[in-house]
């Protein structure tokens, strides 16, 4: 099974960074999130992982580097863009054909599987497919590959809620064996948030935060006081305050000690959490 | 299958219609000549007569004997025309608008992602698409070749009272046809190949500006008596080369006292070292393009 490590990558689209000094490393067997507002560098940062966007810096996988356009990585790593990339000029079972015989890969038993869960007509062009249907072909093409690595951007992009639960809660579980890793990019944090066991957050090219879920809940703590309790909140240094019907609500980072006063803590939705470090505070 | 093979047959798969396109037009250009020569035959159907008659009455008034001299040899060259310059142009325009968007149409189209991210080279691709566009064309131009021969061969019979002297000097019209296609395949397409990796949208319009302007500025230095890359003169000169296998064989059926000598033109008259040259070049313009194709940015 691999890691992947990416040191010092930097990317820019003529004047935008894209990406700026990025470093961070991957051990295997792990369920990633990777959030970032759009246009934050996330789909970017994809790619480069991929060997599919030139970068400075450098990105390994098993210690060896990812170069531009390196198609053997693919052996190794799958990959589901944010766009509708499938060609809708094959056939659903020429995709299929197409896939299984390039890629050495592929899993027939997972695919047989997959396959009969997902209601794809074999003989439909992919043009005929409702954005959706071609979405479900996108995930079958790659989560039958038995591959290390598995990068998921904004993989239910298009699908009903029903599929997208049962895609994140059971369709990834088949591929999913506790030593490949998943990195998945979406916006419906609420969706993936229980399988997940690590967060990167990525905002105007950097990462801000990259943490366990466990260590994220042992260092960000959401609490609530009563609304006339505001500055002992804001004492604390808070990341976001909110202030809702007669409580306030902040996430802060660190041990809490607001004395006698009353109050009560949780730990952060990852959502809240992100908003809280990119800036969503009311204040 | 092999990679490769597997590739290739999806790129054949996937463009399988523009292959048919040219049988498509040449089957439409048969059946119009077949109802024009039924139209004319009807017109000269005698009284109480038969088609048959009428069709019999059309081949008399333009039938002519082999030996006769001015109006054989025109409906020779006529029948040289449809087995081999249609099939060149064929070639030609199928290769250069095939080519034209080989390397950008899955780019323009938002695909190129599914592609890249399968584990095969850009080359192995690359070669997938070429040998798809230019020899795919090249193919289909055969297929056209083979039934306007067959199609004039028919028809000229009818005409010529020698019947197998028609079948083997259009069959040598063919031949000429096809290395003419070959070689002009060849160059046209890499070009357009080129182009679909340089420009992403209309390349084969955009190809055809610059080379105007290319045209243009070369007639601008040679006012000046500058001679700098001539790639215009190049091309059009290239034309002409390429095509010498055809003019040849017309040539030589305008020349000849005895039409019987044309059934044995040698096949090395159809090659010259210019076609060499051109193998080299078009095989450069692929590397190029490919090189152009695998640098080109997918931006996020």
């Amino acid at each position: 099974m691999s890691t992947l490590e990416v040191k010092g990558v930097t990317k820019h689209y003529k004047k935008l960074c894209a990406l700026d000094n990025v470093s961070f490393e991957i051990p295997q067997g792990r369920i990633i999130g990777l959030f970032g507002r759009n246009g934050a560098g996330k789909s970017t940062l994809m790619r480069c992982m991929l060997g599919l966007l030139r970068h400075e810096g450098s990105i390994l996988l098993d210690g060896e580097e990812i170069t531009y356009s390196k198609n053997s990585i693919f052996k190794k790593i799958a990959f589901i863009p944010d766009v509708s990339a499938m060609d809708v000029r094959l056939r659903v079972k020429d995709a299929i054909e197409l896939v299984r015989g390039i890629n050495p890969s592929w899993n027939e038993e997972r695919f047989d599987t997959l396959f009969a869960r997902s209601n794809l007509p074999l003989k439909n062009k992919v043009s005929t497919l409702s954005k959706g249907m071609k979405t479900k072909l996108y995930l079958l093409l790659t989560l039958c590959l038995d591959v290390d690595i598995l990068l998921l951007d904004e993989p239910t992009l298009g699908l009903d809620i029903q599929f997208r639960k049962e895609f994140f809660n059971s369709i990834l579980g088949e591929f999913y064996d506790g030593k490949r890793t998943i990195i998945i990019s979406t916006h419906q944090v609420e969706e993936v948030e229980n399988i997940l066991q690590d967060i990167i957050f990525i905002d105007k090219g950097k990462i801000i935060l990259y943490d366990s879920i466990e260590e994220i809940n042992s260092t960000y703590r959401q609490i609530t006081v009563p609304q006339n309790s505001k500055e002992a909140i804001l004492a604390l240094n808070p990341l976001s305050v909110f202030e809702g019907l007669g409580n306030i609500t902040a996430i802060v980072k660190g041990e809490i000690d607001l004395g006698d006063l009353l109050y009560t803590y949780t730990n952060p939705r990852i959502a809240d959490l992100f908003m809280a470090m990119v800036g969503g505070s009311n204040e | 299958m092999n990679k490769f093979l597997l590739f290739l047959k999806h790129e054949f798969k996937v463009n399988k219609t523009a292959f048919m396109i040219p049988f498509i037009i040449q089957g439409i250009n048969i059946a119009l000549s077949l109802i024009i020569l039924l139209l004319v035959a009807s017109k000269l159907i005698p009284a109480n007569g038969t088609l048959d008659e009428g069709l019999n009455q059309l081949f008399s008034e333009i039938n002519v004997g082999i030996d006769s001299e001015l109006s054989g040899v025109v409906l020779m060259i006529i029948g040289y025309i449809m087995t081999s310059i249609s099939v060149t142009i064929y070639g030609v325009l199928v290769g250069m608008i095939r080519a034209g968007s080989v390397l950008n149409y899955e780019i323009r189209m938002g695909y190129e992602l599914f592609y890249r991210s399968l584990p095969i080279s850009i080359w192995s691709r690359s070669v997938a698409k070429y040998l798809n566009s230019i020899v795919g064309a090249f193919l289909a131009a055969i297929g056209v070749a083979i039934v306007n021969y067959i199609f004039a061969s028919c028809m000229f019979s009818t005409v010529f009272a020698d019947n197998g002297l028609v079948w083997t000097m259009l069959f040598q019209g063919m031949l000429a046809g096809f290395i003419s296609t070959i070689f002009a395949a060849f160059l046209f397409g890499s070009i357009g190949f080129l182009l679909s990796a340089v420009f992403t949208k209309m390349a084969l319009l955009k190809g055809a500006f610059i080379l105007l302007i290319t045209g243009f500025v070369e007639l601008l230095l040679k006012a000046f008596g500058i001679k700098f890359l001539p790639l215009f003169s190049y091309l059009t000169g290239s034309i002409a080369k390429l095509l010498r296998p055809t003019s040849m064989v017309m040539t030589s059926i305008e020349n000849t006292k005895d039409i019987q000598n044309l059934t044995h033109i040698p096949l090395t008259n159809f090659f010259h070292t210019e076609q060499i040259w051109i193998v080299l070049i078009s095989c450069g313009l692929f590397a190029l393009s490919t090189i152009i194709y695998k640098y080109k940015t997918l931006d996020a």
